[in-house]
This record gives C-alpha cells, structure tokens and sequence, in this order.
C-alpha cells in the first residue's frame, strides 16, 4: 500500500490527517493532544479523558447523551490518557459506522464527527467550570484502586516506576489519589485551557468514505483557539544507572509475578528490536521455549521494548519457590544472546512476524490510526509496509551488538505471603 | 474430483457481504468469507467440543462414560506438539501469528497471516490431525496448565464470574473452570486424550471457518487432500439436568481488591441450543435498555455512588444447556446493588419498556454487527460459532435490525428475577457481610 495519508496544517501545532479505504466498514476521527507528561497534570488529564466523553453542552445530561450515542450506531466517544515515551498522549475518538449501512439514510459519520468536536470544543460546564467534579473524583480515584485488580499490569506498572524513577514515562497516567484529590474545578478548566492552547494537537481520520466534508468543518472550528507556545513534545532515552534497583511487594497473591528491567544505549533501534522478538517478543522465543516450555517454570514470559525510552521490561508470572530459577534463567537466555547463541533462522522468524504484524496494520481503522499517531510523532510519516526495510538491513552482528547493551536496572518481584523458598 | 457434498453462496443486501458454505464429503463444514482490500486471512479450526462435554458415548460403547474436568483445554494444548516439533514453531517460520482457545462448548486452533496462506492451512489441518500424545508429553503439560489455573485463581475478575456460575447451577458443567482443577488435570492421561480426540476430533463434528484475503478454491483443493475421512461414531453428549432455581443466591470471596467486586446472574429455564443466538441478541438488547449505560439505571446508580462507573457492564452468558442475564458492577454495598436490579427489571414489567431508548439500543446493537463485519477475525468468529448452532454469519445482525418491542416484552415477561445469584468479591481486611 502507498503511503496516501492526507496532511494539513489547520493552524499552529494542529495537523488534519486523513486516510480513506473502501476495505473499511466504519469511519474513525480521532483528536490527539501530545503535551508534556507529569505527576502535576496526569490527575486532570485522566479526569478530561472521562468527562468529556459522557456529556456536553448539547447534552448536558449523561442518559441523552449515552443514548445520542447509541442511536448513531454506536458511535461511542471514547477518551483514553495514555503515553509516548515522556510526551502525555490524550486522545479523543469515535468509530461510527459508514452512512451506506445505516437502516434509516442517516448521516451518521457527519453527525459522530460533530458530536465528538462537540465534547472536546463545547464542554457541560455551568457557571464557566466543569459539573460534578466531586462524583468524577471519586470515579478516578475507585479507578486508581481498581488497578491492584490485574496483577499482572500491577505489578508491570510497579516495574516501570522502578526502572525510570522520576522520569515522565513513569508517570501514572491515571493520576494517584493524592494528585486527583487536590483537582478544584478551576485546575482542572486551567489544565483543559492550557491543552487548547499548548498542546499538539493531531486530527487523525481513517475509514471507508472520504473526509474532505470534515476538513472545513474542523478548519474553522480549530482556528476560533487561540493558541500559544506548542509544547515541544521532547522524549529522552531513560539514563543507565550503575546500581540494579530491587522491590519485593508481599500481597496475598497464589501465583507471584516478576518484571525484570532492562535499559540499553545502543542506538540501532531496528536491530534492538530484532534482538528483543528473539530474545521474549514472539512465541519461539528464547524466553517462551526456555523459561515456559523447557523448564515449566512461568506461565506466561515475555519482553517488551520501548523505543521511546530505550527500556525494556520482561514480565512473567511465577510461583513464589521459582522465582530465584526464574530470574537466573531469563538472564542466562540474555547472556546467550549476547554470545550469539541464536540461529539465523531466529533472524529470520523475527523477520517474518513483523513482516506479518506490519502488513496487517491496515485491515483496521483503529491500529492504522494508531499506526499513524506513533509515526506523526516521530516525525517519520511512512506506511506500515515502507517501514520493513529498516529491519531487512539489520546485521547478525549488529544484534548480538543489541544485546551486548543491555544493562539489568531494575527487578521488581510481588510475591505471595511466604516469601521465596529456596 | 472435488470432494465437496453441497455449496452454497450467503448473500446479505444489508450488509453488503457474501460468503460460501461447502458440506464437504468428510463431513467437515467449510465457511469461507472472502474479503476484497483485505491484507491478512484469519482460519479456525473447530470442534464443537468444549469444557461441558465431559459425558458421552458413541456407537462403539456400550454406556455413557464421564472423563475428568479440563480434558477439552487440556487436549488443546497438547495438539500443538507433534513427534518432531511443535505448532508454534511451524507458523513461526511462516510469520503468521496462530492460538487456539478452549470455550465452554467448543475449542478451535487459529492462525492469521498477510502472507504464505497457503502454507499456513497446510499446517493448520495437519497438526489438529496428527495428535501425538506420550506419558512424558502429557505429564510435563500438568505443570503449565496448573500454573494456568493458579493465575486465575488470583483474578478477581474471572473468579467473580465462575464463583456466580457455581452459585447459579447444580450440575451443568459449566460451573467448572474450564482449564478443570489442578486436582481433576492429574487424573488426564494419554488413553483419556487419545479416546477424547478420536470421538470428538471427527470432521462431522467440526468446522473450517476463513475470512479475508485468500483464494476459496485453495481451501477446497487443501480440505480434499487434508482432511481425512473417520467414521460415523453417532455421537452423543449428555448435559445433565438442571433445575430451573439457582443453588445458592448468595456466594463470596476474599481476594486482594481494593472494593468490593460483584456479578449479578439472572438464570433463564428453556431456552434451547437452536433458539440461543437470537435471544442472546434479544437478551443483550433488553439488559442494555433497562440496565445498561443509556438507561436511567446505570445514570442514577452512579450519581449516587451506588456502583463505581468503571468496570460496570450488562450483557448475557450462553453455553449448551446454559443461559444467564449478567451484571456485573464494582460497588460498596452490593446487595443493595442487587435489591435495586431486580427493583428495575420488575419495575418495567409493570410499566413497559422505553421505547425510544430500546430503538437507540437496537440500532446501537446493528451498528456494533456492521462494525463487526469489518474485522477478518471477527468474520471468521462469527461464521464458527453460527456453525455450530446450524445457523448463519449474518442471522445475528439481521435479528438486531428487525427487533421489535413486542419481543422484549415477552422476553422480559420469561424473567424470573427469584433465579439469581449474586456472586461477591470481597477485599480481604475488610470484614465478611
């Protein structure tokens, strides 16, 4: 497929972005607002991401909206507070099916994209603030504490605060219950003003009919802001600290988990990559086949990387008497890497999944669009299939070089009442 | 000579779509949904055999027999290896991405690729029929299934859910796990798997579901070589019988969450395999309308703190034998919770259903099939799983389109707000109800 997305600049640090295909059944417009992340904005960022998405000047009332909403084929407006890297990545969307399947002739597309500039441009505010702060607070904070629910992304989250202390990335992008009790209705209108006119903002639409309609439409509305510095949207590799940071939670927990943090200075992304689907990204990784298949010893075990950060994190779940063999044989498996002990069919296995996984971007609206964010970002405006050829070039030796970089930074261990037996 | 019985193109005006169903001579279904644009294909594999199927006979025994709890998931995993690699390893040299899932009533193996399709089905239909099961092979795998089972066991989630199955249920088998207990996994062994895999493993029994970007005629040609001819074993599965009460109304739990976690379950008598998928689409809609997020309910109930918005949702639980209205909900006190559900559903009977709320819902529930449409894997899905129930890709959406109120009522008339069980997570400092 060749790179067709349709760019244009609607005013300072506000892009429109578009990208039509008959494959599609939906029309999806999203709204992404890229600031700087941190501790003292995450907490109204989170609480943005839910109260616009539920009720506006139009409809003021939760029920009219819901079921505005739904008599537009669910073309639900959804909010997510989320990450790249440093950089804090609020996005609005709505995913509306085609006008053509609609059972009445109605306009839906058009009619979801306004309901959706409506929420983010026309809030439900009364006396010039943002209604029901207190009830929202109290929804984000039973948010917060619902996090201990799924041990598994817990105790990941636990393991990123370990590896990056202090650095944005590690920020909760939920908030913490201090930092969303301290909202007041006025921090919170400054927090959505200073995005209005801070922030970079990129309108993202991917779907089966064209866009042009829209283009005017959102023009004008993103002109009447008046904007001010744009955020610079800078990530930082996170530094390589000399000691190794451990943490043993004890909870009540039948089966422990374990993320082992890992950072890296090597600079070849596309080979660092390579070296991590090798490593614990695919299901015949070393980890997978060792660590799970061969020894028994997790049920789960994989790594991530993110490129942002130049990090890594390997998370698995463990009984509490494997974690010693556990940890000791997911290093072993990077050692080996780092001794090139690895096939060169491991190289081209890796390949072929990302072959796989980038030629299949685009058989969906919401990770082509995704697809595209990441890459606006960037800077690097490519299609999925154009990115492939960077890792094709990646040497053998560049990814034992991958692998010879990696430094273990952090361990992070939620254990059951017991404590380890060895 | 192509070994195809029957075929027949599904055309729906609706949707815009078309797909071909072949009754194939070994009495393998095909399912083929083919997707112009599309850059990937998504294939199942299926067995209409799930974790409920644990009694059954065939016209080579005498009497039923009862094998132990998990042997479905437990089979699942195990079919991935065969004598000289495994599965895994096969598609990996392909770069398509492959699973399998085990379900209450069915398990299917799965790949999806962008390339190599062919390759990839060759693999597919040769390793669900080659099983190769050794003592060793079968032991080694009680340590990862266990350890499967144990994680669940720290999931408040999941464990909401099947403490309320327990509660709802006397005997259907769904009120065990699915991956079984560590307990019944240790009773598996190769006979069990060998004697499993060759009642239900029958390509009478199963279906060959694809959607995307392929060539149909590749299938036929690859089913014709692949797909080995077995036996009529005139199979039959026994769901024991089910009184229409629950077992207990009231169940709970102490885990490691911060609020207390509920699952509401209304159990609903008679409702037969064929007749499932259309009321699990009635169903849907008449629980999202009276109950769901466009609902008064759901509004009030979270102005007044009476549930946490998050995690709050509706919707219907359906296996063989097996059909449960839910609600599932975080909140302080969740038997008030419960008294204010039931109050709601009763309410309605006596003063109807909103009309023009349950229109935004129907329209709502068709516009979530179209967008559904849209999905190789969930194409795919949805042709398997009509399969299985003798019915077709696109019957769901066309129910949710031409509903009408007259259904709901009489829907929610069947209700028997009595037949409930309320199924409570509990945080462990904190002191039992």
């Amino acid at each position: 497929m060749d790179n067709n997305l349709q760019r244009t600049r609607l005013a300072d640090g506000i892009h429109f972005n578009s990208f039509t295909d008959d494959r599609y059944k939906v029309n999806r417009v999203s709204v992404a607002f890229m600031t700087k992340q941190s501790n003292d904005t995450a907490a109204a960022y989170a609480l943005l991401a839910n109260i616009l998405t539920k009720k506006n000047a139009t409809f003021p009332n939760e029920k009219d909206f819901h079921n505005y909403e739904a008599s537009l084929y669910a073309s639900e407006i959804h909010g997510e507070a989320g990450c790249l890297g440093d950089v804090s990545l609020l996005d609005f969307s709505v995913s509306s099916i085609s006008d053509k399947f609609a059972l009445e002739g109605e306009p839906i597309s058009e009619q979801a994209a306004g309901l959706l500039l409506d929420c983010i441009l026309r809030p439900a505010f009364q006396n010039g603030v943002f209604t029901d702060i207190e009830t929202e607070k109290q929804n984000q904070i039973r948010i917060i504490e619902a996090e201990l629910n799924d041990k598994q992304e817990y105790a990941h989250n636990k393991g990123i605060e370990l590896l990056c202390p202090n650095e944005p990335f590690s920020v909760n992008t939920n908030g913490t219950i201090d930092t969303v009790n301290a909202l007041t209705p006025s921090t919170l209108l400054s927090a959505y003003k200073e995005l209005l006119s801070h922030a970079r903002i990129e309108i993202i639409c991917v779907g089966r009919d064209s866009f042009s309609h829209l283009l005017p439409i959102f023009q004008k509305e993103f002109d009447s802001l008046t904007r001010g510095d744009i955020d610079p949207c800078v990530t930082t590799a996170s530094p390589i600290a000399q000691t190794v940071n451990e943490v043993t939670d004890i909870m009540s927990v039948v089966q422990g988990k374990m993320v082992i943090g890992l950072k890296t200075d090597y600079k070849n992304k596309a080979a660092t990559s390579l070296m991590n689907k090798i490593y614990g990204g695919m299901v015949t990784s070393k980890l997978f086949l060792n660590v799970r298949e061969k020894l028994s010893l997790c049920y789960y075990c994989w790594s991530r990387y993110n490129r942002y950060k130049d990090t890594f994190t390997v998370d698995c779940g463990v009984e509490k008497e494997n974690i010693g063999k556990a940890r000791a044989e997911i290093l072993k498996q990077l050692d080996d890497m780092r001794s090139g002990d690895f096939a060169d069919t491991d190289i081209e296995v890796a390949l072929m999944a990302l072959r796989n996984d980038t030629n299949t971007v685009n058989d969906s609206a919401a990770t082509l669009a995704a697809w595209y964010t990441d890459r606006i970002y960037r800077g690097d405006v490519i299609a999925p299939a154009e990115a492939l050829a960077e890792y094709e070039a990646v040497t053998r030796e560049q990814i034992v070089e991958a692998a010879n970089a990696v430094k273990l930074s952090a361990v992070y261990v939620l254990s059951g009442e017991e404590g380890e037996k060895e | 000579m192509s070994k195809i019985n029957n075929k027949r193109i599904v055309k729906n005006t609706r949707l815009g779509g078309e797909y071909i169903e072949i009754d194939h001579a070994t009495g393998l279904k095909i399912k083929l949904f083919p997707m112009p644009g599309y850059s990937s294909a998504f294939a199942l594999f299926g067995t209409k055999y799930g974790s409920v199927d644990v009694t059954f006979k065939t016209a080579n025994d005498q009497d039923f027999i009862t094998v132990p709890n998990g042997i479905a998931h437990y089979l699942e995993h195990k079919l991935f290896e065969s004598e000289e690699c495994d599965a895994f390893s096969l598609f990996a040299k392909t770069g398509a991405n492959c699973n399998a899932f085990t379900s209450f009533d069915a398990t299917a193996y799965l790949f999806g690729c962008s390339q190599k399709f062919e390759e990839n089905l060759e693999i597919l239909l040769k390793f669900v029929q080659e099983p190769y099961f050794t003592d060793e092979n079968v032991a080694k795998e009680q340590g990862i299934i266990g350890q499967e089972i144990r994680m669940y066991d720290d999931d408040p989630g999941w464990r909401v859910f099947f403490n309320g199955l327990q509660g709802i249920f006397h005997s259907n088998p769904v009120r065990i796990d699915i991956a079984g207990t560590v307990q019944s996994i240790a009773e598996i062994n190769k006979d069990l798997l060998y004697r499993c895999y060759n009642t239900f493993y029958n390509p009478r029994n199963m279906v060959l579901s694809i959607a995307g970007n392929f060539d149909p005629d590749t299938v036929v040609d690859l089913c014709d070589k692949l797909v080995k001819e077995a036996p009529d074993l005139k199979l039959e599965t026994i769901i024991p019988e089910e009184p229409d009460d629950v077992k207990e109304k009231y169940v709970s739990q102490k885990l490691e969450v911060a609020m207390p976690l509920a699952s509401l379950g209304f159990k609903i008598n008679g409702v037969s395999d064929s007749e499932s998928p259309k009321l699990y689409v009635l169903y849907n809609m008449l629980m999202e309308t009276l109950l769901g997020h466009t609902s008064s309910f759901y509004t009030d109930a979270v102005k007044s703190r009476l549930i946490s918005e998050s995690n709050y949702r509706v919707g219907v639980f359906n296996a063989r034998g097996a059909f449960v209205l839910t609600a599932e909900f975080e909140a302080d006190d969740p038997k008030k919770v419960r008294d204010e559900l039931i109050k709601t559903l009763e309410a309605a009977k006596l003063n109807g259903i909103p009309e023009a709320e349950w229109n935004n819902v129907r329209k709502q529930t068709y516009g979530e099939f179209v967008k559904q449409f849209g999905s190789v894997q969930s194409v795919a899905l949805a042709m398997l799983e009509a399969a299985f129930k003798d019915g077709g890709a696109f019957d769901l959406a066309e129910t949710a389109a031409d509903a009408t109120i007259g259904q709901m009522t009489e829907l929610l008339g069947r209700i028997n707000t009595d037949y409930a069980t309320l199924s409570v997570i509990e945080p462990i400092d904190k002191p039992t109800d």
